[in-house]
């Protein structure tokens, strides 16, 4: 026996140091965690496993870890101020009430008292009557002047303001006026003294022993409670739960006995809640500090914490390993979605009495019951805002009684249930359903509505219920717990008429829709990937139907959104036709977006789920949402017309960005060649229009007047940089598909060159004379310049010379080029020609959208930019002589 | 049919695939040998089109690997080292769906799915979710997968790993019969007694070099006489440098 003791004692470790050991496991693999979230992807070729800890990443890691305590300690601390606000105050009135008659005065002059025949001048001028006021009713005028006050000789403003102070509020008072027609008497009945009729806000006495109200006290509790609960249920929610290893199975392998592995299990859980230290360490953190511990608040605020999160640590172990040995892990994949949707409100609540001091939540805590402050969170605010320290000491124990209680029944609990070893429920083998049988005849074979990837897509979203609830379930509950708690009066009053609030939601539910599943379509494929690349159908083809289909699915939210709307207002204005079009249009664009990006932001070969999509682009993808709902606020057509094809174009563009990964999206090593597209043609417009503002700028800061000439520099230095830039990045990537400026045949440009010119400036020169016999002539290019001849020599050469090469080259040869890559001649025609006209004033979109047209049928029938360049010079040329003939 | 021309695959200063040059005629069946890590998995990878070469192409049937990789696939059935499937789809489901993705209509994926369930005994847990399933049945799942089309050529990637004696059996019994259809087989594998049963010719890379090629009993006579398959592998693979006697 004795032998056998110390055999035990000397191999088996102690609890602390096994609750150690894990606890340090679990946290480095946490930190490991944070550090590779914001690594990029392929920077490196190598194909290590482990990738090198770099100081930036730790560094970032760290700024991130202290962001968050920071927004935390922030929140906390209005919640409070919002508490004291809302409970820890209260309105009292002014027991004396003083008297007021509600006149304004000014003082008797010379002139007055000699009208009224005032002899000495004496009295208090009536210079207006105030509404509410007792002077009012009791027929007292401007013009008035008040002689005597109940009797006493009112000498000035000064004695009558005294007198009526002294008098109390509902006394009834006689008051000689004088008037023009002879003195009179009044009986006023005054009223209150403005400001003894406003209550005034007086702090609640602390409760006993305490340093903070009764009602403080609960919001505290209430608000500890809550933030107890949310970090019990994102515990529970963790996706660690939904997956078929269970860390237990192999803890239980070794050399440890239960009870020490169950107590170091619980206590390594309370240790290691990175969310809930953060949460509830801020919030105590920050009440310590309002309760009048400085330099130890944190101190106290971290220890309370970390004692409250042993109970999460205990009821998850509790939960999990019970949820384990009973359920199937498609089950439990079930319950953590279920766990998931209902996880963020116990947050969001805690938040929302950072938002406003009037929020519901607050009558709650005045409601909450007393023996709700008696439990374990509420006993840590009863300590942190006791009044002496002997009090704190005892709620303290108070609660460590509590919890260590709870944990000897969750222990006891523990070992029942696993009192027939560690073993999940053996459900991995579990069949599902029973074999089919046999059909006698197969399902006829017919055309169906959805594609082979569309269905299995939808029986995916059937069956994984964790899924579903994300990507339809979560974002009308996160919109919703928005609208209920931010926007006070009915987001559907006065919709139909003023649109934009209810159709941005619109967009938003579709918009985050789309973030959680079109976004997802390479993500989700997984480690299955393979299974695509050994079908005759290319990824492009495969990734389009998803889109497709999830396109569709977020485009439900804001049809039933705009029905209701329609429905409780039974009418229709034109301003809701066209804000539902701009929302409507939004979701295809978006899926594309959000499929293109999902492409560059997914690492399918990544083994931590963490890893496999890269937040950068998540990000990237909310600014662009953010942008197109600019779309749905902005006030003019043209507006919402240009946002819509910018980003339908940037989504062409990025869907051709992604479209070249493809091929290589499962090596980790290489990467596609360099090739023109629509995207370089995107990015070089942007780097043409900012240049040349900036050009502007720079000459304004010198004091140089802006004419002709130096618009003429800023564009053909913009112009000239892009275009350089642009050729030398081409020349260094040796990219394929570069446009040329002339070819073999320069004849033929030319020809086609003249031929479209001409074509597109009759066109032109039809529409000047068309809106000339409607009287809205539009302005000359130059605006408001003076046409003198070095302003027409200056701006010739801009249109003739500089505006067609510069613009021809990112126009045709890039952005049309590129969209030729993806789309026929006439989507690619049309798509470059629309954005070569949203970027020109409103009056010569028209002209100037054929002139686009012209210009991309004769690149693609001619393959030279120089004939491009030739129409855009005879159209500016004709357009520019036509306009300076007639207005001279 | 199979030709590697030139084939290198380098992942930054790690050379996987060095300059690899092979010819595989029609209905052969082709045996890839090697000890782990000497880069097979990578080739047929290169094969499916998942890799891209860094130099070098595969071209089977005249199609090139990289740039026609869905017409190819029409071709070829492949199965990879560590088949993964779809979490919530059942087997029958995923075969159906690999059918259906190879342009067959449902009522023909049907059927060939249920034919080729039977054949590998699947039957009973076709109805399971595949992410159940052990290691030997993902791996006769991912067989049918190959199959469903009907492919000429089949690229398998360990097919027998993982499998019981008696499912290995009929594994390469069911190879042989579609070798014997005039089916291309070119499978990777470090099992010498199932390459001598099946394979008409056997390639022998090592540390991402060919070190030698032809049928295996030429090898075993010219390399080691009287030797064991496992001395000729081993002394093939033993890190010396090859003798330059490819056949």
């Amino acid at each position: 026996m004795a032998t056998r003791a110390m055999e035990a004692s000397s191999s088996a470790i102690g609890l602390w140091r096994a609750a150690w050991l894990l606890s340090r496991l679990r946290l480095r693999r946490q930190w490991n965690q944070l550090l590779t979230a914001y690594r990029f992807r392929k920077s490196a070729t190598a194909r290590t496993a482990t990738a090198k800890k770099s100081a930036g990443a730790s560094f970032f890691a760290v700024f991130i870890v202290l962001m968050m305590i920071f927004n935390c300690g922030n929140l906390s601390y209005r919640s409070l101020a919002n508490m004291q606000k809302t409970l820890g105050e209260t309105e009292v009135y002014k027991q004396v009430k003083r008297g007021w008659l509600g006149v304004n005065t000014a003082p008797v002059t010379e002139d007055v008292a000699a009208r009224l025949s005032l002899k000495p001048p004496h009295g208090a001028l009536i210079a207006g009557l105030i509404d509410g006021g007792a002077a009012k009713p009791a027929g007292l005028l401007p013009g008035d002047v008040i002689v005597k006050f109940a009797g006493k000789y009112v000498r000035d403003a000064g004695d009558l303001q005294r007198f009526t102070l002294a008098t109390r509020a509902g006394a009834e008072v006689a008051i000689a006026l004088a008037r023009p027609g002879g003195e009179q008497s009044k009986i006023v009945k005054l009223g209150i003294w403005p400001d003894d009729a406003k209550p005034i806000l007086r702090a609640i006495a602390p409760a006993a022993g305490a340093v903070l109200a009764p009602g403080v006290l609960n919001g505290a509790a209430l608000a500890a409670t809550l933030l107890l609960l949310s970090a019990l249920f994102m515990t529970l929610a963790a996706r660690e739960i939904a997956q078929p290893e269970w860390d237990f199975e192999w803890l239980a392998t070794l050399p440890l006995p239960l009870p020490t592995l169950l107590l170091s299990r619980m206590t390594e859980r309370a240790l290691t809640n990175a969310p809930g230290l953060v949460l509830l360490g801020a919030f105590l953190s920050t009440l310590a500090f309002e309760c009048g511990y400085r330099w130890s608040a944190p101190l106290f605020g971290l220890s309370l914490a970390l004692a409250l999160l042993f109970v999460v640590g205990a009821l998850q172990t509790l939960v999990d390993t019970g949820l384990r040995l009973t359920l199937a892990p498609a089950k439990l994949k079930n319950l953590q979605a279920v766990v998931s949707i209902i996880a963020g409100l116990p947050l969001l609540l805690a938040i929302s009495m950072s938002v406003r001091d009037n929020v519901f939540v607050f009558g709650w805590a005045a409601a909450l019951p007393e023996w709700a402050t008696y439990l374990p969170p509420g006993l840590a605010t009863r300590a942190l805002a006791a009044a002496d320290a002997g009090a704190a000491a005892r709620w303290s124990a108070l609660m460590v009684g509590e919890i260590v209680a709870l944990a000897i029944v969750i222990y006891v609990v523990l070992l029942r249930q696993l009192r027939f070893g560690v073993v999940a429920a053996g459900a991995r083998e579990a069949v599902v359903r029973a074999p089919r049988a046999r059909q006698a005849a197969p399902a006829p074979a017919r055309r169906g509505l959805f594609s082979a990837v569309q269905r299995r897509e939808l029986r995916l979203l059937s069956r994984d219920r964790a899924f579903m609830a994300q990507t339809l379930l979560l974002p009308v509950v996160m919109v919703g717990a928005q609208v209920f708690i931010n926007v006070k009066s009915n987001i559907l009053v006065g919709a139909i008429d003023h649109p934009e609030n209810l159709a941005a939601i619109a967009f938003a539910l579709a918009a985050y829709t789309l973030m959680l599943s079109a976004f997802q379509t390479v993500n989700a494929e997984g480690q299955a990937l393979w299974l695509l690349y050994s079908v005759p159908q290319s990824l492009e083809k495969i990734l389009r139907e998803k889109a497709a289909l999830w396109a569709v699915a977020a485009t439900a939210y804001p049809l039933l959104i705009f029905a209701v709307a329609i429905g409780a207002a039974s009418y229709v204005s034109t301003q809701f036709v066209t804000t539902t079009a701009v929302v409507l249009l939004g979701p295809p664009i978006f899926a594309v977006i959000a499929s293109a990006l999902g492409v560059f932001a997914s690492d399918p070969l990544a083994q931590e789920i963490q890893r496999r999509v890269r937040p950068t682009y998540i990000y990237l993808y909310m600014v662009l949402a953010s942008f197109y709902a600019y779309a749905v606020y902005a006030s003019t057509i043209w507006q919402r017309a240009a946002v819509v094809i910018l980003t339908a174009l940037l989504a062409l563009a990025l869907w051709q960005k992604a479209r070249d990964q493809f091929d290589y999206l499962l090596d980790p090593s290489a990467s596609p060649p360099a090739r023109v597209s629509a995207a370089d043609g995107l990015i070089a417009a942007l780097m043409f229009f900012v240049l040349q503002a900036m050009v502007i700028v720079i000459f304004q800061l010198n004091d140089v007047v802006i004419a002709a000439p130096q618009i003429w520099i800023a564009f053909s230095t913009a112009g000239a940089a892009t275009y350089g830039a642009m050729r030398l990045v081409y020349w260094r990537t040796k990219a394929a598909g570069v446009p040329g400026l002339i070819g073999a045949d320069v004849r033929r440009a030319l020809l086609w060159g003249a031929g479209g010119g001409l074509a597109a400036a009759l066109v032109g020169v039809a529409y000047l004379i068309v809106i000339a016999r409607l009287g809205w002539f539009p302005a000359a290019p130059g605006g408001a310049l003076a046409l003198t001849p070095t302003t027409m020599i200056w701006l010739g050469a801009l249109a003739v010379a500089a505006a067609p090469v510069f613009e021809e080259f990112i126009f045709r040869g890039l952005i049309f080029g590129g969209l030729r890559r993806s789309l026929g001649l006439g989507g690619a025609m049309l798509a470059s020609a629309a954005v070569f006209a949203i970027v020109h004033p409103p009056t010569s979109v028209a002209p100037v959208f054929v002139l686009g047209l012209t210009a991309a049928l004769v690149y693609e029938r001619t393959r030279m930019l120089a004939a491009p360049m030739a129409v855009h010079a005879i159209y500016n040329a004709v357009i520019l002589a036509f306009q300076w003939s007639v207005m001279q | 049919m199979i030709a590697f021309e030139h084939l290198s695959k380098t992942y930054g200063a790690f050379t996987a695939v060095n300059n690899l040059d092979l010819s595989i005629e029609r209905a052969e069946v082709f045996g890839f040998l090697g000890p782990n890590g000497a880069g097979k998995t990578t080739t047929i990878r290169m094969m499916m089109g998942i890799l891209v070469p860094t130099s070098g192409r595969i071209v089977i049937d005249g199609l090139d690997c990289q740039r026609d990789r869905v017409a190819l696939k029409r071709q070829v059935g492949y199965l990879p080292d560590n088949p993964t499937f779809y979490d919530y789809l059942r087997g029958r489901e995923i075969l159906e769906f690999v059918g259906e993705m190879h342009g067959q209509s449902r009522a023909e994926a049907q059927k060939r799915a249920d034919a080729l369930l039977d054949e590998f005994a699947l039957g009973d847990a076709s109805e399971e979710f595949a992410v159940n399933y052990s290691m030997g049945m993902k791996k006769k799942l991912g067989l049918a997968c190959a199959l469903i089309h009907d492919p000429s050529v089949l690229i398998l990637d360990e097919p027998t790993n993982g499998l019981d004696p008696r499912a290995s059996l009929e594994v390469q019994e069911r190879l042989r019969r579609s070798a014997t259809e005039g089916k291309t087989i070119f499978l990777s594998t470090h099992l010498l007694d199932m390459a001598q049963r099946l394979c008409d010719r056997v390639a022998i890379i090592d540390k991402s070099n060919l070190v030698a090629a032809g049928p295996l009993d030429e090898l075993q006579e010219r390399l080691d006489p009287g030797g064991t398959l496992e001395e000729v592998f081993l002394k093939v693979t033993d890190g010396h440098e090859s003798d330059g006697s490819v056949v």
